[in-house]
């Protein structure tokens, strides 16, 4: 049952992230959520979370993102997730300069 | 036994840092691939100190989070390493996560590790890591 819901989550939060859909995407978020995104600083909360994907949209639309390999854990409540994951994106708008 | 995970670093200690780390331990370094085991580890390791030293390591910020056999560790660091060849100091933050797994002695050990900068692309450590990393790739070639 966790490994089915697990690979549900995942693919929800593939769809939103092929979608573009920032609503979706959040949603997989809990309110106290932390993400730390590669050379950028952490992320605390669904607020922050949403306006760095709103940021990401408007310069990127991810056209492929596939696992690559993803072992899952459970622990208590916690579901422990480990993914690869290569996407590729596309840059949708020339980056303005600041 | 964070105390003791950042001395071992400062001091280069790599029997130490590994004796930290589970069995099948998996670590995902940035910029690099994913290291499986102890016996990667310890490679990654020996190569990374063949080149730096770490003079500095704090701690800006700390969460653990303990369920059952598992503890979540995020933290925020601040570092600050030296080419063993010479040159400048070059800093960094950035922060890692770490899943503690609860060993069959009781003991707790890294079982799932991973850590990245805050710096844009080609600063901080990333652009000295990136040509390591670069360098071991073309190498494999």
């Amino acid at each position: 049952v966790s490994q089915d819901l697990s690979v549900n989550l995942q693919q929800s939060i593939l769809n939103a992230s092929l979608a573009g859909n920032i609503d979706a995407n959040v949603s997989l978020f809990s309110d106290d959520a932390v993400v730390m995104p590669p050379n950028d600083t952490t992320l605390f909360g669904k607020a922050e979370i949403q306006a760095w994907w709103e940021d990401y949209f408007q310069y990127f639309r991810i056209v492929s993102s596939a696992e690559s390999e993803n072992e899952l854990t459970v622990a208590d409540d916690q579901l422990l997730n480990e993914a690869q994951l290569p996407s590729l994106s596309f840059l949708k708008n020339r980056v303005r300069d600041p | 036994l964070r105390q003791a995970l950042n001395e071992a670093g400062k001091a280069g200690d790599i029997h130490a840092l590994i004796s930290m780390y589970a069995d099948d331990v998996i670590v995902m370094p940035p910029n690099d691939t994913t290291l499986y085991g102890r016996a990667e580890c310890r490679e990654w390791y020996q190569e990374y100190y063949q080149y730096f030293r770490i003079v500095a390591l704090s701690e800006s910020e700390r969460e653990v989070a303990v369920h059952g056999d598992f503890a979540l560790e995020r933290s925020g660091y601040m570092i600050a390493i030296v080419p063993v060849p010479g040159g400048n100091r070059i800093r960094d933050d950035g922060r890692s996560f770490n899943i503690w797994r609860r060993q069959a002695d009781g003991s707790w050990k890294i079982w799932q590790s991973m850590w990245n900068s805050v710096k844009p692309v080609g600063s901080g450590t990333n652009r000295y890591l990136s040509r390591l990393t670069q360098k071991k790739t073309k190498g494999k070639r």
